[in-house]
């Protein structure tokens, strides 16, 4: 995805309310505010959470009267949203214990995708699906150890039996062969399945 | 900040996924890929990458393959040599079992998964520890946290009379047969060591009887030594 110029046109259009610019923002920014929840908390669902916790104060804060000004901040200021909901949440969690496991057949009456995000989403599934089935299985395993299972960088290094610099390396590698893989397929998509975000609900 | 050029000579974007860098240099390139398109092209594929895996077809066990799994994790990591003759033939069974269904998969997931338990069973841990005397004062009051994996026991000597082997049983409140298995005897003179997996202990009386045999056959007839009796908090 190209970046998109974060300049005072943007930031109106962004203010009034755009669905294209909104669309386009979660686009470039969900996945930098879910990496870092991911990081920070090692938690899928609790990351998705501050994800959209993050993107609704942007918004809120975006569409204030005296509000956001400064349009090349933007990153620099969804970044600090962040971190102030991921301290909110981790007080929360200090003080009151995790939250209950979910029940996955239970889901929100207001928080499912919509037909169109459902279809969006599938399509993109699918595109980040082959790529990862044109990895190599060593890349893949890997792939999955370190994002998927959560491990320790040690229990990584042992389960591959490989010393610290060198799964560096492979990560380095298998990212990156993922990384082109996944451009290049998405530079081939449609734009609709390029962005392949909504603005958070609530909005 | 960190700028760009310190960030790809750094290998950030890898250091920051595998959890290596420090509290500050972490705050320094989020600051940056936040404002930087180059690195967040970069973690941005690690985050798609993540959602599109998460239901990517054969990257996950089915659900008979994951308690299968977890039976032998369990037993892998809580049960201690001496006791671990009894869970482990059924939970390597189902483990087994499971393998011969999920073919291919072994490849993929199973191999590093058991190395990587196995590291964990190995590694240096601490085991909270009691000793504990035939008495009838009060009983001792165990505190065993809730990621203790084993709870370690030394049995008072309780009888002159010295056995080749003894049977350990362990029992809760209600009399409920928790733990049995026939070990050899101590090198003469030294008390016995247990070491019990913390899994199915329950909060509340415990009692770990002793009792004198022969030989390891089963049909043998064996002698109560002794009762121990603790407390377990937990």
């Amino acid at each position: 995805m190209e970046r998109q110029v974060f300049d005072a046109a943007y930031l109106d259009r962004l203010r009034s309310g755009d669905p294209e610019t909104e669309k386009q923002f979660v686009a470039y920014f969900r996945h930098l505010i879910l990496a870092k929840a991911r990081v920070r908390l090692r938690c899928a669902i609790s990351a998705e959470d501050v994800c959209q916790e993050t993107l609704l104060r942007v918004f809120r804060a975006v569409r204030a009267t005296g509000g956001i000004r400064s349009p090349e901040g933007l990153g620099a200021f969804v970044n600090s949203v962040c971190t102030n909901v991921l301290h909110e949440f981790l007080r929360t969690r200090d003080r009151f214990g995790p939250p209950p496991p979910e029940d996955p057949g239970r889901q929100p009456a207001d928080s499912g995708p919509t037909a169109e995000e459902r279809i969006l989403s599938d399509e993109r599934c699918r595109q980040v699906h082959q790529v990862i089935a044109g990895l190599s299985q060593r890349d893949q395993r890997l792939l999955r150890a370190l994002f998927l299972e959560d491990h320790e960088r040690d229990e990584l290094c042992a389960a591959f039996g490989v010393g610290r610099d060198y799964l560096r390396v492979l990560v380095h590698r298998a990212k990156g062969e993922f990384r082109s893989r996944f451009l290049e397929a998405e530079a081939a998509a449609p734009e609709s399945v390029r962005s392949g975000a909504a603005a958070p609900r609530g909005v | 900040m960190m700028d760009h050029e310190e960030a790809v000579r750094r290998t950030a974007t890898e250091r920051y996924l595998l959890g290596e860098l420090t509290e500050e240099e972490c705050s320094a390139f989020e600051a940056h890929f936040f404002d930087c398109p180059e690195c967040a092209r970069d973690v941005r594929a690690a985050s798609v990458f993540l959602e599109g895996a998460a239901t990517a077809p054969g990257l996950h066990p089915a659900p008979a393959w994951r308690e299968a799994l977890g039976r032998l994790r369990r037993a892998l990591t809580d049960a201690p040599a001496a006791w671990r003759l009894r869970p482990l033939p059924a939970a390597a069974f189902a483990v087994l079992f499971s393998i011969a269904g999920y073919g291919g998969y072994q490849a993929l997931v199973v191999v590093p998964r058991l190395r990587l338990e196995l590291a964990r069973a190995e590694a240096p841990q601490t085991v909270p520890w009691q000793f504990l005397s035939v008495s009838r004062s009060e009983r001792p009051v165990v505190s065993l946290p809730a990621d203790s994996h084993r709870l370690g026991l030394t049995l008072s000597r309780s009888s002159p009379r010295e056995y080749p082997f003894y049977r350990c049983e362990v029992l809760d409140a209600n009399g409920r047969l928790l733990e049995s298995a026939v070990i050899p005897a101590p090198p003469s003179g030294d008390e016995l060591h247990l070491l019990l997996p913390a899994r199915r202990l329950q909060p509340g009386r415990t009692v770990v009887v002793l009792a004198g045999r022969e030989t390891k056959d089963a049909a043998e007839p064996e002698v109560e030594l002794a009762r121990y009796e603790l407390l377990l908090v937990r």
